[in-house]
């Protein structure tokens, strides 16, 4: 165990993911090669991997680019990871992940194949950016998408463990890294360690009451949920982590006990991954009480006092929970 | 950088400028490096007649031309004013995407358009938006997201947005202003009115798709379209040179049989003389055209990275010691100050004097204080009203409180 930032272990998360398959994989980096941290090893990604398994492209903002070019890499065998450092123009690379990459290993019955980290950075609570700059709703873009993975971590160890499950996955993977994470740390193991896709976590054991959340609304969640604990409530909080395929029995099992779930997005209301929680432990669990808490479905401002406003903080998550509670 | 202009001084005019004495007016130009906009008719080599653009400028009266200065410093102080802030007061509410260097292009070009051309710009918004002509104290509110400001303090920097002015929204996302300036342009054929429509793109415009498609579809459609790019040399940190082997956007446009011309964008004559060409063509139902303005932004590509101004009409602004970019390329670039060159030449063609432009140096500096006590003065926003301008006179739901219906 030793302490980490959240993107050094992301890339220890690609460079052991690729040292384990030890097969070419094409890194297209938005950024730098290199990630260092305290008391860790220097990760140099074009020293480790340049001329064998991997080719390093640095190269200038280009999405369309960035995208099309790894799919097509990935179409003729060559495993590709995608880190995509800029939020705002998600939707150029929407098209050729969710028209080609989700769906020609159907349309080709399963021979052309897109083992691709689509890694997109969403700003989310970049304040005073205004409406393109600072969005968060593409968490329901990539996981209404068929054919294609979409991930979410929350935590350090996450980040580097659905890494490595991402990178190893012959299935296109779109990996949300959520932009107030990465100046987080947290004691992580060194050695190779995979956290599987598809499964949420119960972060916080309760049984007065459910709150699922992911990504940027787990901070929220779990510090009202301290505040509800405080008052001698004791609510249950799933981290979702894979918002697509979605673990729908984790979260009706906890419904099941506490007949009351109340969902927490950072995205807007209109289809936020809450809406999916909810539609489906509606149908499994009958009789619970059910509550959403999302963004309203503006645009985020460019003032601050509405952007405050408009996101989700631990009070809204509070007040919501005493709301299904009483 | 090769962002020189070739023959930059090789002005030929036939006749002698008001006021002035040939030779007088050959030296100033000469000092100004007015004058050269350089067109390639592209494919079509048959429009020899075009090759050069007319010195158009002759034309504007000494009021335009001292205008465009007040312009300029219109633009120049209001960066500055918000650089100085954002650089000296802690939680300053206001940031920029600085466009210092770039006034002259914005001004020369906006001065070649009628005040209701259509205009669509990108995130580097301050200089389009004031030499369009918007409402300063409008735009001084807006960049610290105040209530009055042009967009109720929702958009900010990037966005700054005066539909008045006959501006289709200034763009965050780099691509898109090129198809959404040619689509206007096409409504106005529809229309059939005369209106152009100028969109400004920067370096890495041109190669996007949108680029492309604006430039390929506005020659098919023969439409009333400007396609001004702004290139100063960088997108955000990467050189022209490691963005595209292409060294001229020129050369894409022309592929597709666009009108193009390159202009020194430091001199806001040079670039009003190949827009009104441009804009003149436009008008005549002869198509869209494609300037390639050269220049250089003084700033980081954000906010006020190595800056340590000390306010507005203190020395010229920049930014030193950004890892991507040499210092001694920045100074190269501060002696070639579109304010310097278009304020000498005034001086050399008589049109006012060394105190006369100081006389107007401090008049617009305390039109920018005004603005900027205005919005010091204007409210924040309230909170809910992020609920407003999601649809046309509707205020849509809350969603964070437990009361909202869930309907």
């Amino acid at each position: 165990m030793t302490t980490k930032s959240w993107r050094y272990a992301q890339y220890e998360g690609i460079v052991q993911a690729m040292r384990e398959l030890g097969e070419d994989t094409l890194v297209f980096q938005g950024g730098p090669a290199s990630q260092s941290f305290p008391n860790n090893p220097t990760i140099d990604l074009r020293e480790e991997f340049q001329g064998s398994e991997g080719i390093d492209a640095y190269t200038h903002i280009d999405e369309i680019w960035y995208t099309g070019a790894a799919l097509g890499a990935a179409l003729s065998g060559v495993r590709a990871i995608n880190y995509q450092s800029l939020y705002m123009a998600n939707a150029y690379m929407f098209h050729l992940i969710g028209q080609h990459a989700g769906k020609l290993p159907h349309m080709t019955g399963g021979q052309a194949l897109a083992p691709i980290v689509f890694i997109l950075h969403i700003s989310g609570q970049s304040e005073g950016m205004a409406g393109q700059h600072s969005d968060y709703e593409c968490d329901t873009w990539y996981m209404s998408l068929p054919g294609v993975k979409t991930i979410i971590p929350s935590t350090v160890y996450d980040a580097k463990g659905l890494m490595v499950s991402a990178v190893k996955t012959d299935d296109p993977v779109v990996y949300l890294d959520y932009g107030r994470f990465p100046g987080m740390t947290e004691d992580i193991p060194d050695d190779y360690y995979e956290v599987p896709i598809g499964e949420a976590v119960v972060r916080k054991e309760g049984n007065d009451l459910t709150i699922v959340s992911s990504g940027g609304g787990m901070p929220p969640a779990l510090e009202a949920a301290d505040r509800l604990e405080e008052e001698g409530i004791n609510a249950e909080v799933i981290d979702l982590r894979t918002l697509h395929p979605m673990d729908g029995e984790t979260i009706a099992d906890s419904v099941e006990k506490t007949g009351k779930l109340l969902t927490v997005d950072q995205s807007t209301y209109c289809l936020c991954p809450g809406s999916e929680v909810i539609a489906r432990v509606a149908q499994a669990v009958p009789g619970a009480r059910f509550k959403k808490l999302a963004r309203p479905d503006a645009p985020p401002s460019g003032a601050l006092e509405q952007f405050r406003w408009q996101i989700i903080d631990a009070e809204n998550v509070y007040d919501n929970a005493k709301y299904i509670l009483s | 950088m090769a962002d020189d202009i070739k023959n930059s001084e090789n002005i030929q005019t036939e006749k002698p400028q008001k006021g002035l004495t040939r030779r007088s007016f050959i030296k100033g130009a000469a000092a100004a490096g007015v004058g050269l906009a350089a067109i390639s008719s592209g494919l079509n080599n048959l429009a020899k007649a075009d090759s050069w653009a007319r010195f158009h400028a002759d034309d504007l009266t000494e009021e335009e031309l001292i205008e465009m200065y007040d312009q300029m410093l219109r633009i120049r102080y209001y960066e500055e004013t918000v650089a100085y802030r954002q650089s000296s007061i802690p939680g300053y509410r206001g940031y920029g995407h600085f466009a210092c260097g770039q006034e002259g292009l914005a001004v020369g070009a906006s001065t070649a358009l009628r005040p209701d051309d259509w205009m669509q710009g990108n995130h580097r918004s301050h200089h389009h938006a004031i030499a369009k002509g918007a409402d300063l104290k409008g735009l001084a509110a807006e960049i610290q997201f105040k209530a009055d400001g042009t967009n109720a303090g929702k958009g900010g920097s990037m966005h700054l947005m005066e539909r008045a002015a006959y501006m289709l929204g200034e763009d965050g996302i780099v691509g898109p202003g090129g198809v959404l300036g040619a689509g206007a342009a096409l409504a106005q054929k529809a229309l059939g009115n005369d209106k152009v429509v100028l969109t400004y793109g920067g370096d890495s415009h041109f190669y996007t798709p949108y680029g492309y498609i604006a430039m390929h579809n506005s020659v098919k459609y023969n439409l009333p379209f400007i396609y001004l790019i702004e290139r100063n040399g960088y997108q955000i940190a990467h050189h022209w040179d490691a963005q595209t082997h292409v060294d001229s956007s020129t050369k894409v446009a022309a592929s597709v049989g666009m009108h193009t011309a390159t202009v020194d964008g430091q001199s806001a004559l040079a670039v009003y003389n190949a827009t009104k060409e441009a804009v003149d063509r436009a008008r005549e139902g002869k198509g869209p055209t494609l300037i390639e303005a050269r220049t250089y932004r003084y700033f980081d590509h954000f906010g006020v990275g190595g800056y340590r101004g000390e306010g507005p009409g203190k020395g010229k602004p920049a930014a030193f010691g950004l890892p991507y970019r040499p210092d001694r390329e920045v100074r190269h670039w501060l002696q070639k100050d579109p304010l310097d060159i278009h304020k000498s030449t005034l001086i050399e063609w008589e049109i006012f004097t060394e105190e006369e432009a100081e006389e107007h140096e401090r008049k617009i500096l305390a039109e920018i204080e005004e603005a900027f006590q205005f919005a010091d003065d204007s409210p924040v926003p309230d909170e809910e009203d992020a609920l407003l301008h999601v649809f046309v006179d509707e205020r849509i739901p809350a969603r964070q409180l437990p009361e909202t219906s869930p309907l």
